[in-house]
């Protein structure tokens, strides 16, 4: 498959992001821009023997402020996760000046997850092992993928459109493709794509086998979308996820794409371990404009990680009115990004 | 069209199946059961066939649900007429557990042992539904699209849904959509821990005494394609996707409003979008779990949003002969929809001794012979997700 930008017609009215920088949008950037050192934990497994190697993360730090989420009975027993996307969501929606009841039906929800609440499907299969007569009939419900997403919609009176896509974190392609659908089906003039992701131990233990210094990470991105908006960034351009299912077809898949760009600053995946980043790497070589790396300052929050990198470039777009390119590479599909 | 339930594998086996009143629920054997208050389920038989020919090594790797999306996969390419994926724009599948007995496999190997563990990379890898798409892409040598919806038992008819809505607007004229979930303990266990799954092994939708919904599996996949598209390649329909609509329920996150207000809204949109009234319906496939809450508001739905007319209108609960296939239901049931369409019979909502008061509807209680241009398939999730699709026949004209 060949890379095409397809023009896409499709304003970012508002960005929120929660992050182990914190839970404001604007500790996420200036960690990004400043580089800064975000402090690692290393989580102890809640079940089973003792862990005998290494395995580190970068979390959220401490409880959300309690002025980013809106009071629910939803998020008393919510994951973290859901309250994530909440604080996230509230303040995509504070920067594009819009409040969510005025959108009411108008508004879909589109949730990313790759890993998604695996914390509570942890607990609830520890429990059935310890007692398996006995496990907890409050946790299993928020096991299922779309549960924060539910919650989110329930907390903003999101009554239409919501749904979840699961899969590596550049499947936001897709939800950006679905959001643009959506609208031009007039089933809604708005759209929050929210990307998210927790971490505990089980998580970051099975990141670390694909590389023992990759570090896990989490959070979440919010990304308000809607017809352009002067004065606001906006998508103007998307390749659809090219599938590759060998090496070799990724690194020509990411050449295709880097080629694609255009010019001005590119925000990429790199994570600063040179045998995962080395494809990306090669692809971009000849890039000349200015880089950004979040996932090399936060850790690699999976499912999230790429709506982290469209708010930064949204940032950098209003800021320096520069077109910003994201590359987006997976496993079995690469994608690219265009927000000017 | 493509099916694999434990009704069985493939159109026919599933037709008949339907025609005979069939029920395939069977104790569970697949994990231990002993300290759950229901002990039975609606499985299948996988077959020996290897669907994954071209990619032996890896198959060893598969999952249980996704061997049997690949077998309807399989099915659907073949009475499309195609000899494999070339020609279809995207991939659309809906999976509420996805690969959960592989997470599981993973999970007992990691609390196991202090040290990494030889097989956990490959456990964790193959866990992500989509790395288990991406064989299924890579088996038929295919690149384009694969998307994964995950909004729990509504999932398999957002995917056939969200498949009309890209035909619709031009961003694919050919696409592969459907859903899929196989067994697992954690998901079983869970709705057990629920209360939700029938002590009595027997789901019985709409009858006053149910006591709860059965689990099963399966897979489903349809090809859905432009009728540009289909005349392109001299391809013959089988009948019109016609309609699709969907609302979030903010009631509860597991239990649904009473009223059944958001499926009243999608059933509304549907008609509305479809081009007809609630009473040109000829049949409708209910999600009708057999739950207590799920089927009263249900029925509430059904009878404010058809008034007068609900009462000519046959509704039958598939999932009382197959169980509850979760993420793959809506898929399944579209799929029985378009066999009723194609076959023009309306298959039983069995074990109803009495019904509940709040069906107002021609509870169809049996297979039978019935003439009908439309059918409406309900789903609804965990979560609130509520889902309906519409199919015609050909001659019934899509709007």
């Amino acid at each position: 498959m060949k890379a095409t930008l397809h023009p896409m017609n499709l304003g970012i009215l508002g960005t929120g992001a929660v992050t182990a920088a914190g839970w404001r949008t604007e500790d996420f950037i200036t960690a990004c821009l400043e580089n800064r050192d975000i402090p690692l934990n290393e989580p102890a497994r809640t079940a089973g023997l003792p862990r005998a190697w290494k395995c580190q993360t970068r979390n959220v730090p401490g409880p959300a402020p309690a002025e980013l989420l809106p009071k629910s009975p939803r998020l008393r027993r919510s994951s973290p996760l859901t309250k994530f996307e909440v604080a996230a969501a509230m303040q995509a929606f504070a920067s594009a000046g819009l409040k969510p009841e005025e959108l009411s039906h108008r508004l879909g929800i589109i949730q990313v997850l790759q890993n998604g609440c695996v914390q509570y499907s942890v607990r609830f299969f520890a429990e059935l092992q310890v007692q398996p007569e006995l496990p907890s009939p409050l946790i299993f419900p928020e096991t299922v993928f779309n549960a924060p997403a539910s919650h989110l919609a329930q907390c903003i009176v999101a009554s239409g459109m919501v749904t979840t896509l699961i899969g590596e974190p550049n499947h936001l392609v897709e939800a950006a493709f679905t959001a643009q659908q959506w609208i031009a089906e007039d089933l809604i003039d708005f759209c929050l794509i929210v990307t998210s992701e927790e971490m505990d131990w089980m998580t970051a233990e099975a990141l670390s086998y694909y590389h023992p210094k990759l570090i896990a990470s989490e959070g979440a991105a919010a990304l308000l979308l809607g017809r352009p908006v002067s004065g606001k960034p906006s998508l103007t351009g998307l390749s659809a996820l090219i599938a590759h299912h060998h090496p070799k077809e990724r690194t020509d898949a990411l050449l295709e794409l880097a080629a694609s760009a255009g010019t001005g600053a590119l925000i990429d995946h790199c994570c600063g371990i040179e045998c995962i980043d080395q494809p990306e790497t090669s692809a971009w070589a000849d890039w000349r404009g200015p880089r950004w790396s979040p996932r090399r300052v936060l850790g690699d929050s999976l499912g999230a990680s790429a709506g982290l990198q469209w708010v930064l470039a949204s940032h950098l777009a209003t800021v320096q009115r520069a077109s910003v390119a994201i590359s987006m590479p997976g496993s079995a599909a690469s994608g690219l990004a265009v927000i000017r | 069209m493509g099916i694999f339930s434990p009704l069985g594998l493939g159109w026919r086996e599933n037709e008949t199946s339907l025609r005979a009143n069939r029920t395939a629920f069977r104790p569970v054997t697949l994990f231990d059961v002993s300290h759950r208050i229901a002990k039975t389920a609606a499985s299948v038989d996988l077959p020996e066939d290897n669907v994954f020919p071209r990619l032996a090594r890896k198959a060893a790797f598969v999952d249980r649900g996704t061997i049997m999306l690949m077998h309807s996969i399989r099915e659907c390419l073949s009475q499309a007429r195609l000899t494999n994926m070339s020609g279809i724009d995207a991939m659309i599948i809906g999976t509420s557990a996805g690969a959960m007995p592989l997470g599981e496999d993973y999970f007992r190997h990691a609390v196991a042992s202090e040290n990494k563990r030889p097989g956990q990379l490959r456990r964790v890898d193959s866990y992500m539904p989509h790395r288990q798409m991406a064989l299924i892409a890579e088996e038929f040598d295919w690149r384009g699209p694969v998307t994964l919806i995950s909004n729990a038992c509504a999932s398999g008819a957002n995917a056939i849904g969200h498949a009309l809505g890209m035909i619709r607007t031009g961003r694919a004229k050919r696409v592969l959509a459907g859903g899929y979930d196989a067994l697992a303990d954690l998901v079983f266990s869970g709705f057990d821990s629920l209360k939700a799954l029938a002590p009595s092994g027997t789901p019985r939708p709409f009858d006053a005494a149910r006591d709860g919904l059965a689990i099963g599996e399966g897979a489903s996949v349809m090809l859905i394609e432009s009728e540009e598209a289909a005349t392109e390649r001299k391809g013959e329909a089988l009948a019109a996707l016609c309609s699709y609509a969907s609302a979030t329920d903010l009631h509860h996150l597991t239990q649904p409003d009473p009223a059944g207000s958001a499926a009243v809204t999608t059933m509304t949109n549907a008609c509305r979008s479809a081009g007809i009234e609630p009473s040109q319906i000829g049949y409708i496939n209910s999600h009708g779990t057999g739950t207590p809450h799920n089927d009263v508001a249900e029925a509430n739905a059904i009878t404010q949003w058809a008034g007068a007319a609900a009462a000519s209108i046959p509704v039958s609960s598939t999932k009382s002969a197959m169980g509850h296939l979760l993420g793959g239901a809506g898929a399944v049931e579209a799929s029985i929809c378009l066999m009723s369409l194609l076959g023009q019979w309306l298959p039983g909502s069995l074990n109803v001794r009495e019904a509940d008061p709040a069906v107002t509807f021609d509870l169809v209680r049996e297979f039978r012979p019935s003439k009908l241009t439309h059918a409406l398939t309900n789903s609804f999730g965990f979560g609130g997700t509520n889902a309906t699709l519409i199919l015609s026949t050909l001659e019934g004209g899509a709007s």
